[in-house]
């Protein structure tokens, strides 16, 4: 999903959703990708929103000072 | 960022922050873990640990020339088996203690990356337990281990790493600096994602650790002393104490140093070691051994020393012992630089000093334990349970070890039921922050989730309240073999005391003490009390206002407890179950107290305060406890037919300001409400009548009970601001009781039933209701108005119009005072009403500048400001 995610950001789209509805965990490898999506977000100003995180990732994310690089939905 | 780590280069660095973004990430992702998985990590890593245990102690000792391969491998064993069998059960994910009477819970927080420092005498031993510990606690751990025993720790952290990530750990959960050294410590100890620092190792490192402005968890430098006590079981303590400097080569820091034996059992005890295969130094020997193995220049051990055999040390400093010798002893005459063997000895060399008395033995042991211990390890061989007592108590030291070897009995879980560790907290006397022996606890932040507790409330009242006309008959119930009766020259004039006497059964022996008719005075309760012991007294009969009843109260405490200062007892305090001054509970003598009062308004026989006035020092001091109030109270009309307008006025309006003042206490429960609200309904329908027609026994009868169902609700709810200003206005100004109180009731009304500028706290108070709880005194009147704004509103017209029936001055400058001579008062009177304790059950809590503001709008009279307008949120007159 991410690396999907990464590649549309890579095509130019002005704005990317990743779902996490259905994702309960992630691990470290997800969180490099997750970094890796917000620095090239960052790069072409492409908005990045996350809907759905559950609390537990997103106290991860909250850590590891990655919230502010994405946009939250429910 | 520090001196030491500038040096550092910039791929150095870049190495270094990505080893802390793989440990953060780690730490992060592993707060997602549950208890059972970190659980089945925990397990996988400690048979792995387990399974390379003596793999690991046989790295340890090729890579650091230290210590002994069988100890190594049992000391991995310990930092996995016993670590285990500790934290097996134990919970560290969530919620992992609860205390549900107490309402609390506590829920475990990983710290998030750890950097951990390893030391070269039980290196592998103290990466198994960490790693362990680190797991448990779902933390990411960097390690620096000591660049002597880096080989064998990285293999370590391998072997737990691998174990961990097979069974689900995070990647990059552990990782092991690369040619560690002192700027890379530093560097990392000062990382802002760093969040905590295990320091176990050298001073150096354990002063760093600490000298970084972080968290951390610190070992000292030990330097045990071994107290070999007369009663000691001298087999047992020789052969622990050489399994114990002999353990791995006398490396642990909890082991022996120096053992002070007591002359009785010395010879006796040298021969033992002799016999088990120690060598004893002679004195040549011994200074031999001192100048050898002990630095001259910093006094401390020299490196080759440190974890050799015995005879290793022997033949490379050339002392001739036989080849099976396990231990080196040297006698010793003190401790101290000039004595170089007391100090911390990481090898099998032990010092022996002879002690002529206990006192000396303790002595030394300190001085040892002073002389680079501290906060560390001490040892002690006795049966004597006064002198370990004894040592435990002057020794400083985190562990204690009884009748056992202190190297392995500090390690925990093998002699004793410690906690196991591998790192040992020396508390301040070390310079760390703990004397614990460090564990699973230390890797966590417990956040304490604590409930809402409603205190325990209460409701005690006299065991008996006789009321109505003629009441005192009920005197005759109360057997006695010698009756004090407590009055004043008044009511003996008007024929009250007359009554009263008749009452009493006439076997009784009966004696009269009157008293003045004013608050009492030390003097007055001691001469009563002097009455009550030459008659050998067993009930007190008060009659009398509520100085009387008071000044009996106080009889009665002092003839019970002599001991009792009743000016300590006059102590503040905030909460009657936290008191610090507790009422003395031993009694030399017994004695029933019976009240009956000739007043309408203190209450005072049914309540458990007593005031005392000191007039050398111009004050008064109010003392309360439940162990005050009267065993009986006789509320009977008769007594109070006669009482002047005024005084039925004044002390009616002290009644309504009880059960107002009660009625809204934070303290205030359903129980005194009820009192509270009847009592209320009592004096606005009686008091006028009582007052216009003094000869009506129905309204005198219900006023007096009145009076007392208030002082029911104030016993146990307190009063309020109302008291605390009457009280400093009625003491400067020399007004009475309750008049005071009715210059300020109309203000206060309607100062507590506005939004308050600061809350009161209370535990018990589920919202702010004083305006609610007025609004419904105005329902139970009957005042009318359909919000609560306006019913409080009505409240206060009507209690404005029952002190206008009462022909109550309105303000305080109706009173004559004027109004220059009321400004300068006021720094004093606020002063005096803030500092009086009434006000600490107000709902509201007044500022000082609020008390003024009250003070003058008593001064004024009627308020301007009605309690409608004060009311600013519009919810706060409908909710």
């Amino acid at each position: 999903m991410i690396q999907e995610a990464i590649a549309k950001v890579n095509s130019g789209e002005l704005e990317v959703i990743l779902d996490f509805s259905s994702t309960i965990r992630i691990d470290t490898n997800e969180v490099g990708a997750l970094e890796e999506l917000a620095g090239r977000a960052d790069g072409k100003s492409v908005k990045v929103v996350l809907r759905a995180v559950n609390t537990d990732i997103y106290r991860v994310l909250k850590q590891l000072k990655l919230t502010q690089r994405f946009t939250f939905v429910t | 960022m520090i001196d030491k780590a500038a040096s550092l280069s910039a791929d150095r660095i870049a190495y270094l922050e990505g080893l802390v973004r793989r440990g953060k990430t780690a730490a992060a992702v592993f707060t997602q873990f549950t208890q059972r998985e970190v659980d089945a990590i925990v397990k996988a890593m400690v048979l792995a640990g387990l399974d390379q245990a003596q793999y690991l102690a046989r790295l340890a000792i090729e890579e650091t020339k230290l210590g002994v391969l069988e100890d190594k491998a049992i000391k991995n064993m310990v930092a996995t088996e016993f670590v285990y069998n500790y934290i097996r059960d134990k919970p560290s994910v969530g919620v992992i203690r609860e205390f549900p009477e107490r309402g609390l819970v506590e829920v475990a927080e990983p710290i998030g990356l750890i950097f951990s420092i390893t030391p070269i005498t039980n290196p592998t031993s103290t990466v198994l337990f960490k790693c362990i510990m680190a797991i448990k606690t779902r933390n990411a751990v960097i390690f620096g281990p000591h660049p002597k025993a880096w080989t064998c720790c990285r293999e370590a952290i391998r072997i737990m790493y691998e174990a961990a990530v097979k069974h689900g750990a995070p990647e990059g959960v552990f990782t092991c600096l690369e040619e560690p050294t002192i700027p890379d410590n530093a560097y990392l100890m000062h990382h802002k994602d760093v969040k905590l620092i295990d320091a176990t190792g050298g001073p150096g490192a354990v002063k760093a650790a600490y000298s970084s402005g972080k968290p951390a968890l610190g070992v000292g430098a030990g330097n045990t002393p071994v107290y070999l006590e007369k009663t000691a079981q001298l087999d047992m303590a020789v052969v622990d104490i050489i399994t114990s400097k002999t353990f791995d080569n006398g490396t642990i820091c909890a082991s022996e140093q120096t053992v002070v034996i007591d002359d009785e059992i010395y010879d006796l005890a040298i021969r033992k070691f002799a016999d088990l295969g120690a060598h004893i130094c002679n004195e040549k020997e011994s200074a031999l051994l001192g100048r050898t193995v002990i630095d001259p220049e910093t006094g401390h051990m020299r490196p080759m020393a440190v974890g050799q055999k015995a005879t290793d040390i022997a033949r490379v400093i050339g002392l001739r012992v036989k080849p099976d010798t396990k231990l080196l002893i040297a006698p010793i005459r003190g401790v101290g630089p000039e004595h170089p063997l007391s100090v911390e000895k990481l090898f099998p060399a032990l010092a022996v000093y002879r002690a002529t008395s206990v006192d000396e033995a303790l002595r030394v042991c300190m001085d040892v334990n002073h002389f680079g211990g501290l906060g560390h390890t001490a040892v002690i061989f006795s049966r004597n349970d006064e002198i370990i007592q004894k040592f435990s108590e002057v020794i400083d030291a985190g562990r204690i070890i009884v009748n056992s070897p202190g190297s392995i009995g500090a390690l925990g879980g093998v002699y004793n039921d410690m906690v196991p560790t591998f790192s040992f907290g020396c508390g301040t006397g070390g310079g760390n922050s703990t004397t614990d022996n460090v564990n699973l606890y230390h890797y966590l932040n417990i956040k304490r989730v604590a409930r809402r507790t409603q205190a325990h409330m209460w409701f005690r009242v006299p065991n008996q309240i006789y009321f109505n006309m003629n009441a005192v008959e009920n005197l005759r119930q109360f057997p006695s073999q010698s009756t004090l009766i407590v009055t004043n020259p008044l009511l003996e004039q008007m024929g009250h005391l007359d009554i009263v006497r008749r009452a009493i059964p006439p076997e009784t022996p009966v004696r009269v003490l009157a008293i003045p008719d004013a608050e009492p005075e030390f003097k007055v309760v001691m001469q009563g009390v002097e009455a009550l012991n030459l008659h050998r007294a067993d009930q007190i009969v008060a009659l009398g206002g509520g100085s009387v009843i008071d000044a009996a109260k106080l009889m009665k405490l002092k003839y019970e407890s002599p001991e009792a200062d009743l000016e300590e007892l006059a102590a503040p305090f905030l909460d009657i179950r936290k008191r610090v001054v507790q009422f003395p509970t031993v009694k030399i003598n017994r004695a029933r107290m019976i009240a009956i009062p000739t007043t309408s308004g203190t209450g005072s026989e049914v309540t458990p305060f007593a005031v005392l006035i000191d007039r050398e020092r111009g004050r008064k001091v109010t003392l309360a406890d439940y162990s005050l109030s009267p065993d009986v109270a006789i509320v009977d009309p008769q007594f109070v037919m006669s009482m002047p307008k005024n005084l039925t006025a004044d002390t009616g309006i002290d009644c309504l300001t009880h059960a107002l003042e009660a009625g809204v206490s934070i303290h205030a429960s359903p129980y005194t409400d009820s009192n509270a609200m009847q009592a209320i309904r009592m004096v606005f329908k009686y008091l006028p009548i009582a007052y216009e027609n003094p000869g009506d026994e129905e309204a005198r009868s219900m006023m007096h009970n009145a009076a007392c169902i208030a002082a029911l609700a104030f016993s146990n709810a307190s009063v309020g601001v109302n008291h605390a200003l009457a009280h400093a206005f009625g003491a400067r100004f020399g007004v009475g009781h309750g008049r005071a109180n009715a210059l300020m009731l109309p203000h206060v009304l309607a100062y507590n039933a506005a939004v308050p500028t600061k809350f009161m706290p209370s535990p018990n108070l589920r919202a702010y209701i004083a305006h609610k709880k007025y609004a419904m005194v105005a329902d139970l009147l009957g005042l009318g108005g359909d919000t609560i704004a306006e019913k409080v509103k009505s409240l206060v017209q009507a209690t404005e119009q029952l002190l206008d029936r009462l022909e109550i001055p309105r303000s305080i400058a109706d009173m004559g005072i004027p109004e220059e001579e009321f400004e300068r008062a006021m720094p004093d009177l606020a002063k005096s009403a803030f500092d009086d304790p009434s006000w600490r059950s107000n709902p509201r809590m007044p500022l000082v500048t609020e008390i003024v503001e009250l003070f003058w709008s008593a001064y004024r009279g009627r308020s301007k400001a009605s309690p409608a307008e004060q009311v600013t949120a519009k919810e706060w007159s409908t909710v």
